[in-house]
């Protein structure tokens, strides 16, 4: 089953995007700040992670700015979340190496085809 | 020896006393041409003279003026004697006194026995019981400026040679006098001139200071400096009145110890109480104390124990309030003399100026800093919020989605519509959040482009799936028309969808069981291609009135409508300025209770910080009559949307061609790529100033030519007004292009006259003069008012009017002349200050607000006007 890592700070966000992740079929692995997210992604491994951006501990800029460092983490496609089109935030995501992003609140489908789309890729490469 | 040597020596004698008597007459003279100080001069005379002249006392009586004279003793007993003049006498007693009065000498042999009618007594000739008395006017250039009388106790002393002696003496001596009268009296006006100089200086500083810096220890210390000087003391203190406390605490001193500065602060001197400052704020006047030994107990120590003898204080007022003190000190005893009260009393006023104004400026300062922190503080509390309240907001509308899904997996379809109805309101909250940190953030300049190429056609679909649901809910219909060449634009995704987003909801708001249409074009007008979609509907439409506020932030047609429709008004507003930001715009046309048509035309490749507000493209969509491309072009200056919006339509139905710009540096970019037929001007503008842009734009050589029409509208409350001037020069006036423009005013070989209002002098002359060379009639004024005047009993032909001016200013002048019918037609060139100061701007605009205030031009006039006023200069330079 393909295993998503969701690094979200915030409860109910966290808690309601991974049931609706699992609803459909994703296993969802979750971390709650930066530094949790980066050390999961080595342990658990993911298929793609979906990182929100401002976190606790190190933010989500930092956290993927070491993944994308990490051999061993540089390869799993990370989604930036962004609140809404703060300025600046899409092109930091970009520039930290998030391979897409998304801005909240979460449109479900808009979401579930960017992830597809990365995942196909990946499987395509 | 016999008789005849007796003759003979008494012969010698005579001889060598008559000698004597010349060498030291000469020496009397030379002394008295050579000796600058009167009182060296008269004892020296005198003791040179006493040698040649037996007299055992001297008195020199000098006129006050036509009614007293005084006395001064010069010898007395045969010895130097210097006393100063005693008191007044008439010139009705004494013998130096009769001298005076007739101009003529007395000689007594014998005084007691003199038989004089009337009799005639003289205290200092009497006092020393002399017997024979000289007395000599002293006459200078006819003016009698005293006597001099000689006295023995002795009778018959003065022989016929000393009479002659003492004549000469007396010319000379009344000629030193005189010389040294003048002299005194130019040193004194010396001196008062110096000194005047030397105040007005002071207070000139002091001035200065007071404009130049407006730090208050500066200007106190400058003030308190001058003081002592100019009031010859040796210290002062500036108080400042504590209100709280109602004591006077010392601000600034000058002359004392930091001790004595602290002792003054310990003695908390207060309104009313012993000390100098006290009892002058108690009687609101200057107070002196001339001698503080005469004061036991005074009650500020500090000042009596520094060894000063003397003070004089002066309150600080300030609209009848106390706001301190101003105080000075001299180490010597005496009253101050009323010069130095005036003196001190206008340095006391200025200082209440510097203390009021320093006040003030330091609670703006303080307000404005407040306001800058608290304006920062709401930007960042709007975005604070907005991300706050739309993170809980997630959740409710992630919440509400799931459990939709599960509901329906689980088959409880019962609790749909309710989740829906969750759903729904909060994704309507979520826009309405939305809209308000778009608002503030386009207000706050922090909005961004992201700018990529996407496909439109994919664009279009996409809103028109996300809409279907708002189109179905007043049972609209939606006919959608895509041109077949659309293909992709490059510019901002989010903002086109969003404004496009916006429109189509807008018109399903406003439209019930009507139909929705969206029209999608492409066209290449010139160069650039343009993408142009536009949304009509058949719903409730708008009023001219409702049309004009409609791009406002925060405005509805009216607030009713907010009620009824829902949303914050500020849509429209965000969809504009996003249209605005990638080089297009919007428009909306519309027919109250017909419906609307809101058109967006954006170019189809945006460039970042593009603006290309020729609107040639809208024409063809917003009128039946488009402007032909050739047709003359008028850019409207203007920041309000809505005035150059109203503009733009009004100007457009008169066939020509509008651009237009939303701020003066705009404006000037595009007056130099556009090259317009005419200009309208907004005067009130924030930022670049309608003066300023007149200026840059009659500076540059390329664009003087260009006719500019300086407008102003009042949106809001429905007048307006026109400035109804057909050019303007600026000063220094370039003389070539008044020549040319007056050139266009004349027709035939009549006589033409040309009324020159102008307040300087010089520049009238120097313009009629060129003028009259140039075959004009020139009539003169030197304000508003006289031109009236003038035109009241001949008409000019032309005016040329200065803007600024005493009495009645330029505006006065031509809002006067365009009320009149029969002078409304005469054109008036208006002259203006090359730089025009801060002061000059200010002084314009608050013209123009007043006018504003009181003219009664509706809207439709004003533009009507305006639109007249700018096809007759395009006419006429299309003519020429």
């Amino acid at each position: 089953m393909t295993k998503i890592l969701l690094v979200e700070d915030n409860d109910m966000n966290r808690d309601m995007l991974s049931r609706r992740l699992a609803r459909n079929g994703y296993e969802v692995t979750m971390a709650i700040d930066g530094q949790q997210g980066v050390d999961m992604a080595r342990s658990e491994a993911p298929d793609l992670i979906l990182m929100d951006m401002s976190l606790p501990v190190i933010d989500g800029w930092q956290a993927t700015r070491q993944l994308k460092a990490a051999a061993e983490t540089q390869a799993i496609p990370v989604i930036a979340l962004t609140a809404h089109a703060m300025v600046g935030d899409r092109e930091k995501a970009v520039e930290a190496g998030c391979d897409d992003f998304d801005t909240k609140p979460i449109e479900l489908p808009r979401l579930l085809g960017k992830i597809k789309a990365l995942l196909d890729g990946k499987a395509g490469a | 020896m016999g008789d005849g040597s007796q003759g003979s020596t008494a012969a010698q004698e005579a001889w060598q006393s008559q000698a004597a008597r010349l060498a030291l007459l000469s020496d009397v003279v030379l002394l008295i041409a050579q000796t600058p100080d009167l009182a060296r001069l008269l004892s020296g005379a005198i003791n040179k003279l006493k040698w040649v002249m037996d007299f055992e006392r001297c008195t020199l009586a000098l006129a006050d003026d036509d009614t007293t004279y005084r006395v001064q003793i010069l010898m007395e007993n045969r010895r130097g004697f210097s006393k100063d003049p005693i008191d007044a006498v008439p010139l009705g007693k004494g013998i130096a006194g009769a001298v005076i009065r007739s101009r003529r000498m007395r000689l007594f042999a014998d005084f007691s026995s003199a038989d004089e009618t009337p009799p005639v007594s003289d205290e200092a000739m009497e006092g020393g019981s002399m017997q024979s008395i000289l007395s000599l006017p002293l006459a200078a250039f006819d003016r009698v400026l005293g006597a001099i009388t000689f006295g023995n106790t002795d009778k018959n002393i003065f022989t016929e040679d000393d009479l002659k002696v003492a004549q000469s003496f007396a010319v000379h001596l009344a000629l030193a006098i005189d010389r040294w009268r003048q002299s005194q009296e130019l040193e004194a006006r010396t001196s008062e001139l110096a000194r005047t100089v030397q105040d007005l200086k002071g207070l000139a500083e002091v001035s200065q200071a007071m404009n130049a810096n407006l730090d208050l220890e500066t200007v106190l210390t400058s003030i308190v400096t001058h003081a002592v000087h100019l009031t010859e003391c040796d210290a002062g203190t500036i108080y400042e009145f504590d209100e709280a406390e109602q004591v006077f605490v010392p601000r600034t001193n000058h002359g004392i110890s930091e001790d004595v500065i602290e002792g003054l602060r310990r003695s908390r001197p207060r309104v009313g109480d012993r000390s100098g400052i006290g009892q002058a704020a108690s009687i609101r006047a200057p107070f002196q104390i001339p001698d503080l030994s005469n004061v036991p107990n005074y009650p500020m120590s500090a000042v009596t124990n520094a060894g000063f003898r003397a003070l004089l204080a002066v309150p600080l007022l300030r609209e009848e309030r106390i706001v301190g003190g101003l105080v000075v000190r001299r180490k010597t005893a005496g009253e101050f003399p009323h010069e130095t009260l005036d003196l001190l009393q206008t340095f006391a006023t200025q200082s209440a100026l510097a203390i009021q104004n320093a006040r003030l400026f330091r609670e703006i300062r303080e307000k404005s800093q407040e306001l800058e922190v608290a304006s920062q503080h709401k930007s960042q509390f709007v975005a604070n919020m907005s991300h706050e309240l739309r993170t809980p907001l997630n959740a409710i509308i992630g919440y509400s989605e799931m459990l939709q899904e599960e509901a329906e997996d689980l088959g409880q379809e019962e609790f749909l519509p309710d989740l829906r109805n969750i759903h729904v309101a909060g994704k309507h909250l979520l826009s309405l959040i939305n809209d308000i940190l778009d608002m503030s953030k386009i207000e706050a300049g922090k909005m961004e482009l992201f700018l990529e190429t996407f496909d439109v056609p994919t664009l279009i679909r996409d809103v028109v799936a996300t809409i279907q649901p708002l189109v179905d809910k007043n049972g609209n219909a939606l006919d959608v028309y895509c041109a077949s060449d659309l293909g992709t634009m490059y510019a901002d995704l989010t903002k086109v969808r969003q404004t496009l987003f916006n429109l189509l909801s807008n018109s399903c708001k406003f439209t019930e069981k009507g139909t929705i249409t969206l029209r999608v074009t492409r066209e290449v007008p010139s160069e650039k291609a343009w993408i142009t979609l536009a949304v009509s509907d058949t719903g409730i439409g708008m009023t001219p009135e409702q049309m004009g506020k409609l791009f406002q932030a925060f405005s509805q047609a009216d607030a009713s409508t907010t009620r009824q429709f829902g949303g914050t008004g500020l849509g429209l507003a965000i969809s504009r300025k996003f249209c605005q930001m990638m080089g297009g715009d919007v428009t909306v046309e519309s027919t109250y209770g017909e419906g609307s048509t809101f058109t967006f035309q954006l170019p189809s490749e945006v460039t970042e910080q593009t603006t290309t507000p020729i609107t040639e493209a809208h024409e063809t969509h917003r009128h039946p009559r488009p402007a032909p491309p050739d047709a003359p072009i008028v850019l409207v200056i203007d920041d309000d949307p809505a005035v150059r919006d109203l503009m733009q339509r009004m100007l457009g139905k008169e066939g020509l061609r509008v651009a237009v710009a939303a701020d003066g540096e705009e404006g000037l970019r595009l007056a130099r790529e556009l090259r317009p037929d005419a200009i309208t001007l907004d005067v009130l503008m924030p930022g670049m100033d309608g003066w300023s842009v007149l200026t840059a734009l009659k500076a540059d050589p390329a664009l003087t030519e260009i006719p500019v029409i300086m407008v102003t509208i009042v949106d809001e409350k429905q007048i307006g007004y026109s400035l109804g001037v057909v050019d303007f020069l600026t000063k220094p006036i370039d003389w070539k292009r008044l020549t040319a423009i007056l050139q266009t005013y004349r027709s035939g070989d009549t006589d033409h006259r040309v009324l020159l209002v102008e307040d300087d002098a010089r520049t009238r002359t120097m313009i009629r003069t060129r003028l009259e060379k140039q075959g004009w009639s020139v009539l003169e004024a030197g304000d508003g008012r006289s031109a009236l005047k003038q035109m009241a009993e001949m008409l000019p032909d032309l005016i040329l009017l200065d803007l600024m001016m005493p009495e009645m200013d330029g505006f006065q002048f031509v809002d006067h002349v365009r009320g009149q019918d029969d002078w409304r037609s005469i054109p008036i060139i208006v002259v203006t200050a090359k730089d025009l100061t801060d002061e000059d701007r200010r002084r314009l605009n608050g013209r123009i607000e007043e006018i504003l205030q009181k003219s009664a031009y509706s809207p439709e006039e004003l533009l009507q006007e305006v639109c007249d006023r700018v096809q007759a200069r395009v006419d006429s330079r299309l003519q020429a």
